[in-house]
């Protein structure tokens, strides 16, 4: 079975946020904040993504610990991966 | 040589139908029979004629195009999407419903008036409102139940067993309960209401209307299980407003249907409890559009940021 990428992972994690809109939600961060194509997105670049997911979440909704919850979530993957390189 | 179309912008057919609405009210021959029940004038039968039906109706039409413009817009972001057939659907069923309104109200003032200055004209023009009225309907709540069952099934969502029973359980109370008063009316002297005998209007009327309604409960109960068990906590909230909206305004709309049924002649100026709970009907239905503004707006802004 093929290994998802860090770009699947995220948008897994969106999902449980954002529900159906989750794909294109993080494409567009993707393209617009790092001026890439999504399936090119890397560990490098996880962790400006998030910031930028944050700004982004904090425009949608007021509730801080949603916001809160969501950006760990994200954060994990950066620990997972860096938990795994090291 | 083929012209150049253009088609009006949604709130310039609002404009349109409000023009519209304030030059029949001016103009139409007032109901004889009311100026002579309220010992009205003329000018005192307009005023009080747009100041009781033109300004609600305007406000109420006014809610259900900004309603219906914000769930459109939405629509247009997604159409390429999963979700894009479902909402497509949705948002053709609500400007059905939005499109009601004016419609309904107009064709009553204008061929209502015709009948004020040619009494033979009135079962004719009864006859045609209310068709229009009930194909109108039909298209509206089919669009939408579509729409919400396209939704359920790219989701694999199915509704509740519990809310489908109570729903089957309250769809046989308000039939059973208007077809009693459909009968019960048709009995007393001179009630023949939709002015045609009793198995025509049961057949022609009161089993499209029921089919209507029943077309826009399920597309309640499709959209609410929709918004309860889709994932996204943001998306879902969003989205709740949405299924709220509709469901009110199905539900009011019913019940305006319901009420006009009750009152079958309209186009003309009524006063007291009828007006009343017209006045409740529209508000409940302005504040349903209102609510899916919001969803939309709120659903257009998870696709733009």
């Amino acid at each position: 079975m093929a290994q998802s990428t860090l770009y699947d992972q995220v948008v897994e994690t969106t999902h449980i946020y954002l529900g159906p809109a989750a794909d294109r939600f993080i494409a567009r961060q993707v393209q617009n904040h790092l001026h890439k194509k999504p399936e090119q997105l890397s560990q490098g670049d996880l962790e400006k993504l998030v910031d930028w997911i944050q700004i982004a979440v904090s425009l949608l909704t007021e509730d801080s610990d949603i916001i809160e919850e969501y950006v760990q979530e994200l954060r994990k993957l950066t620990n997972t991966k860096e938990s795994k390189n090291t | 040589m083929k012209l150049p179309t253009k088609r009006l912008s949604t709130y310039q057919l609002y404009a349109l139908f409000a023009v519209l609405l304030v030059i029949l009210v001016l103009v139409i021959p007032p109901h004889p029979a009311t100026i002579a029940r309220y010992n009205l004038t003329t000018p005192a039968y307009r005023t009080l004629m747009l100041a009781t039906t033109a300004l609600p109706s305007l406000l109420t039409w006014a809610a259900a195009f900004y309603g219906y413009e914000q769930l459109r817009k939405y629509q247009n972001i997604v159409r390429e999407t999963k979700e894009g057939e479902a909402f497509r659907q949705l948002t053709t069923g609500s400007r059905w419903v939005a499109l009601y309104l004016p419609v309904v109200t107009l064709l009553a003032l204008f061929l209502g008036g015709i009948a004020n200055a040619h009494p033979g004209f009135r079962g004719v023009s009864m006859a045609f409102v209310n068709y229009a009225a009930i194909a109108i309907a039909i298209v509206a709540y089919i669009k939408a139940s579509a729409g919400a069952r396209i939704m359920c099934d790219n989701a694999c969502i199915r509704p509740s067993l519990l809310k489908t029973r109570v729903l089957i359980l309250a769809f046989i109370a308000v039939g059973v309960f208007y077809c009693y008063f459909i009968i019960r009316q048709s009995f007393t002297p001179g009630g023949t209401p939709y002015y045609m005998p009793l198995g025509l209007m049961l057949s022609t009327v009161v089993v499209p209307y029921f089919f209507a309604w029943m077309m826009g409960l399920l597309a309640v109960l499709d959209i609410d299980a929709y918004a309860i068990k889709v994932p996204g906590v943001l998306y879902r909230r969003a989205l709740r407003q949405l299924s709220w909206g509709l469901l009110v305004i199905i539900g009011s709309s019913v019940l305006l249907q319901y009420l006009n049924s009750a009152n079958t002649e309209r186009g003309r100026l009524v006063l007291g409890a009828v007006l009343l709970m017209r006045y409740v009907l529209y508000a409940s239905i302005a504040g349903g559009f209102g609510l899916i503004g919001h969803s939309a707006k709120k659903l257009q802004q998870i696709e733009k940021i």
